[in-house]
């Protein structure tokens, strides 16, 4: 499977943004399922840093209607807090909330995709599992970013509700890996810009970036998204992504 | 006694930060823990109508919930809480919210034990979350649950969309706490709280289990969560009958009817609006008096359907307002409070709420809700904030204010109430 999808990468010469794109998000796919612990550090101006810790659970599926399930360590108030998304590529996702204190499964909305995720420069949309038809792409040129050779494409959101008006990504031309985003907001200012790094190729041959920095360019304030104990292929099965298990602290 | 509790609370917070919330105590056990330790301070503004009720209220209380999971599908969890009340001994309480095993498989599940549920899908009054009995010398208006002695299986058939059935059998009847004299929300009927003096409708005038069914499913390509449900039991708020029929101002005692319900709960997203509705059917089993001493049967339709909408990025980026409204209403509706059997007090009402989000670090929120009886003109507000302080600790301030002429909810006219709640979270 390794094998194949480098293969595939070398050997496509894409034309069009749509085309890196595409390739790009077949680097993200074939991970079967995926357990990984996120440390997200929130930084403000005059950089006090606060930490959050959050466990992902995530099922492959077909055109990528993928489940997930987050669940929120900590701040203690909120442990136990569980977020659970069935992922709708051709509408809106569907979402609900496991609100411990009240013992209750609530249906949030999932139409809130420019609203901040934890309270974190992250939105909603930059960690949603984007897929291809929720964009316009437009392939700007190349360029070199810390060393490498890099697709421009800008990206345009096609589905309502989203906080920007364009996104700049930064494709590694040699894997097609994103290396860096810029985005513009609907007043048209540049409002953040992300930084992945830490990429790692996984056995099912996904490749994952460990280490996400949002900043945002009109606040200064800065969220870190740090990946461990990162398990693909683990054998989750997809009637455990259910509102019952909600309930359950994750082991 | 006060002394030692608290030290104990202390003790345990100590640990808390040394176990850091999970702890490994071997390869296949994991113990997970979280809890609170806090204070509430209760302020009444108005003037009491006895010389007995507390104008305040002060309470400590710490909670500690365990949760033992295995590495097979089976956990056990044991969530206790204690408050103290410094000024009023029917406070001072230890609840154990739940202590109970749970075995899960994919395709069934079995929790035996003191149980707390939740069948609510609504904001204001809910009308299906009746299976726990409630603590009304709490709060009249917010009440908490009482945990009951169950045993709840459930059944996942294989199928496109997720369908669970549900069977429950409570064996024991939990008695509700009416509040004494003391306590503002006193109904002044100097009530005898005493569980040998409650009458049951049952045979033998004894309490018997009770038993409840419900099937949950999507419906319309899963645009609503649908519950369907029955239940054989006893209403949860008694009737109140003479401790000596000769002579009333002996008191009090609690007498517990047999009723049927059944009705449905939903919830789902529909364009931009979260709708939710519960509706419950009430039927008594056998003939009741009513407060005029009527011999009644009562069988009433209550519902609660409503909606909420939110305005992402309202005025400042990442700062929402999140809008509700509801209205609660019942077949009954119209009738006087003594033409009924117990305390119905919300029947045609609607709710309004406005919730502002600074989706900040400290999740800092301002709630402004209100309730309205259109045809009385009653009226009750509440103003409440919350926010996360340093991390680990919460603060809740609320203001309620009661603009109340008509029965039942008259007597309570006194009950304004400033709130302050301070909690430490670990």
């Amino acid at each position: 499977m390794f094998f194949i999808i480098c293969a595939f990468i070398v050997l496509t010469n894409p034309e069009t943004g749509r085309d890196v794109a595409g390739l790009a998000q077949k680097t993200q796919r074939g991970f079967v399922d995926e357990s990984v612990m996120t440390t997200m550090y929130l930084i403000n101006a005059r950089q006090d840093t606060v930490v959050r810790n959050l466990k992902n659970l995530t099922i492959e599926r077909a055109n990528s209607e993928d489940y997930s399930i987050i669940q929120f360590l900590n701040p203690p108030d909120v442990r136990g807090t569980s977020l659970l998304t069935y992922q709708n590529p051709r509408g809106d996702d569907q979402q609900w909330l496991y609100l411990p204190e009240l013992r209750r499964v609530k249906k949030i909305s999932s139409r809130n995709k420019s609203g901040a995720f934890m309270g974190s420069e992250f939105a909603y949309e930059d960690i949603s599992n984007n897929t291809l038809d929720r964009f316009e792409y437009h392939l700007l040129g190349e360029e070199m970013y810390e060393n490498r050779l890099c697709y421009i494409v800008e990206r345009k959101p096609l589905y309502e509700n989203s906080g920007y008006l364009k996104i700049k990504t930064w494709y590694d031309k040699k894997n097609c890996l994103i290396r860096r985003a810029e985005y513009t907001d609907r007043k048209n200012s540049l409002l953040k810009a992300l930084t992945l790094s830490d990429w790692q190729q996984y056995e099912t041959g996904t490749w994952r970036a460990n280490s996400m920095r949002m900043e945002n360019l009109q606040t200064h304030k800065i969220s870190l998204l740090r990946f461990t104990n990162r398990l693909m292929k683990i054998g989750l099965q997809e009637n455990s992504f259910n509102k019952r298990n909600l309930q359950r602290l994750l082991n | 006694m006060k002394t030692s509790i608290c030290l104990l609370l202390i003790s345990a917070l100590q640990y808390a930060n040394v176990f850091a919330q999970n702890l490994q105590l071997s390869e296949s056990t994991n113990l997970c823990f979280r809890g609170k330790i806090g204070f509430e301070h209760w302020h009444f503004p108005r003037k009491a109508p006895t010389s007995a009720m507390n104008n305040y209220l002060a309470r400590p209380s710490g909670q500690l919930d365990l949760t033992l999971q295995f590495k097979a599908p089976f956990e056990v969890r044991c969530n206790q809480r204690i408050e103290l009340g410094f000024n009023n001994a029917n406070q001072n309480k230890w609840q154990v919210e739940d202590l109970y095993f749970d075995y899960f498989q994919s395709w069934f599940e079995a929790r035996g034990g003191y149980q707390t549920f939740s069948w609510k899908t609504v904001e204001s009054v809910s009308q299906a979350d009746f299976l726990n009995q409630i603590d009304l010398e709490y709060d009249l208006f917010k009440p908490r649950k009482l945990s009951e002695l169950s045993l709840r299986l459930r059944f996942i058939p294989a199928s496109d969309v997720e369908q669970v059935i549900e069977i429950y059998y409570m064996p024991r009847f939990r008695p509700a706490r009416i509040p004494g004299n003391k306590n503002r929300f006193s109904f002044g009927l100097n009530i005898d709280n005493n569980e040998a003096s409650h009458l049951y409708q049952s045979p033998g005038k004894q309490w018997r289990p009770q038993i409840a069914a419900s099937y949950q499913r999507p419906l319309f390509e899963q645009l609503l969560d649908a519950r369907f449900f029955y239940f054989n039991g006893y209403n949860k708020f008694p009737g109140f009958t003479p401790l000596n029929p000769n002579n009333p101002l002996n008191g009090f005692a609690h007498y517990y009817h047999l009723i049927h319900k059944s009705g449905f709960t939903f919830q789902g997203e529909m364009n931009a609006l979260l709708v939710k509705g519960e509706a419950v059917l009430t039927a008594y089993q056998k003939n009741v008096s009513n407060q005029r001493g009527q011999t009644i049967k009562p069988r009433y339709m209550a519902y609660t359907l409503g909606f909420e909408h939110t305005y992402y990025n309202a005025f400042v980026d990442n700062q929402d307002v999140g809008l509700i409204f509801e209205l609660i209403g019942d077949t009954d509706a119209g009738k006087s409070a003594d033409e009924l059997e117990g305390f119905r007090p919300f029947q045609s009402h609607l709710f309004g709420g406005l919730r502002y989000a600074f989706n900040n670090i400290g999740d800092r929120s301002v709630l402004l809700g209100g309730f309205l009886n259109y045809r009385e003109g009653d009226m009750i507000f509440s103003l409440e904030y919350s926010e996360r302080l340093a991390e680990t600790f919460t603060i809740y301030l609320s203001y309620r204010d009661l603009f109340v002429n008509t029965p039942p909810l008259d007597q309570f006219f006194h009950t304004d109430r400033f709130m302050l709640e301070l909690q430490y979270h670990f």
